[in-house]
């Protein structure tokens, strides 16, 4: 009973703002369900506001658990490396003092956070994330006017990620990555990654070729990263395209999500509310 | 995986509140615990034992009432064998023996020696002196 106070709580919501569609996952038991979901074709923020506002309202929904994503067009990553002394303190300090010296030809004040990656005797590498401020006050704003304050704003990438069996994510050791690609709703992403980060990630929102991304970024990853051996490839979307990527690339597709929905991206987002690491 | 919330501080200040909360429901808890104990315990020093001690004084009051009333006026020994003369409220000497119930069926005598006789009353031993009688 006690740890369950402890415990985070058991509904969890997830927003995908580009277009609005939000998921309400509960959990009972490590059983997660999925209790309400809505999806709008909304342009202007204050029709988003509105939506936001009734699908809440509607719901009678009070969880807090609100979680958020950014786009990884908006977002900066970078590996840097601080003296192992430092502490995350020290480190985010530092962050904000020197931007200039960290994000070159960056005259807006960046949102961060990292995570250590790996710490020798004397270095620690960190991977930073940066974002304009005024772009995540924006976001946050329109939330906020339709009384909502998230607990997590993340790159979308992330939330794309929870959508892979975590088992098969931690499979992903040493020189081992994967590759999910995402193709719906006009939006294609194509995200490497093994068990610990997201190495590379692009975005593309008119396209015709899908091979021919995926063969351009491919070897765009691999060009400048040797050690990797694409191991897996995990793909969401449109069965049809699966035939042609194995014929064409000779892709060893592990697993296919054949679900074309535009909720994907929101219920990758409240998975987060049940993730035990952060 | 690496997790990253471009909001940390949101994150933590919910969990910061929350511990606070449950925090504070523990001490909640455990201050109501205590007041409840300490008004049974001043309930119980205060008016529960006081009604008790009341109670047990009654038997108190009826050994001062017996010995205000009946006295000692001799003993009797012969061989083995021993009564008691009491002199009784309405100034009738009973003679009684161990084992014997006193008028009231409460008062019984439980011992004789030579010099004076124990009584029990409502489970008090009550000792009556030849000396006493006067």
């Amino acid at each position: 009973m006690f740890r369950s106070l402890f415990q985070k709580s058991q509904q969890s919501i997830g927003i995908d703002l580009e277009g609005i569609n939000v998921v309400v996952l509960h959990k009972k038991r490590s059983e997660i369900k999925v209790i309400y979901t809505a999806s709008g074709e909304c342009n202007s923020g204050g029709e988003k506001i509105k939506f936001l506002c009734d699908f809440f309202a509607q719901h009678k929904i009070r969880s807090k658990n609100i979680y958020v994503a950014i786009p990884v067009k908006h977002t900066i990553k970078k590996e840097l490396q601080f003296a192992a002394v430092l502490q995350e303190v020290d480190i985010k300090l530092q962050l904000k003092l020197e931007q200039q010296r960290y994000f070159p030809g960056i005259t807006e004040k960046l949102a961060y956070d990292f995570a250590i990656k790996n710490i020798t005797e004397e270095k620690q590498n960190v991977i930073v994330y940066a974002t304009k401020q005024k772009l995540l006050a924006d976001r946050l704003g329109l939330l906020c006017d339709a009384k909502i304050y998230p607990v997590c704003v993340e790159p979308d990438g992330f939330a794309w990620l929870r959508l892979i069996d975590p088992i098969q994510r931690e499979r992903l050791t040493e020189d081992k990555v994967g590759v999910l690609l995402v193709v719906q709703h006009k939006i294609f992403k194509i995200i490497i990654f093994n068990h610990h980060e997201i190495l590379y990630e692009h975005d593309e929102f008119e396209f015709d070729d899908v091979v021919g991304l995926v063969r351009r970024n491919l070897n765009h990853f691999t060009t400048s990263n040797f050690k990797y051996k694409l191991n897996a490839f995990y793909f969401i979307g449109e069965e049809d395209l699966i035939a042609s990527l194995r014929q064409e690339m000779d892709l060893n597709i592990v697993s296919v999500v054949a679900v074309e929905s535009k909720l994907l991206l929101a219920y990758g987002l409240a998975l987060r509310g049940f993730d035990d690491h952060h | 995986m690496i997790t990253i919330n471009f909001l940390p501080w949101r994150e933590q200040l919910r969990y910061k509140r929350r511990r606070w909360f449950i925090v504070l429901c523990l001490f909640s808890c455990l201050l109501s615990i205590t007041v409840i104990l300490s008004i049974y315990i001043h309930l119980h020093h205060k008016v529960i034992l006081p009604i008790k001690r009341k109670v047990k004084q009654t038997p108190d009051l009826s050994v001062q009432k017996f010995v205000r009333k009946y006295k000692l006026s001799g003993i009797i020994l012969q061989d083995q064998k021993r009564w008691a003369l009491i002199l009784t409220p309405n100034g009738k000497v009973i003679m009684v023996k161990s084992g014997d119930l006193i008028n009231e069926k409460s008062a019984q005598v439980k011992q004789i020696t030579s010099t004076e006789i124990s009584i029990l009353i409502n489970n008090k031993l009550l000792w009556l002196k030849i000396k006493d009688k006067k």
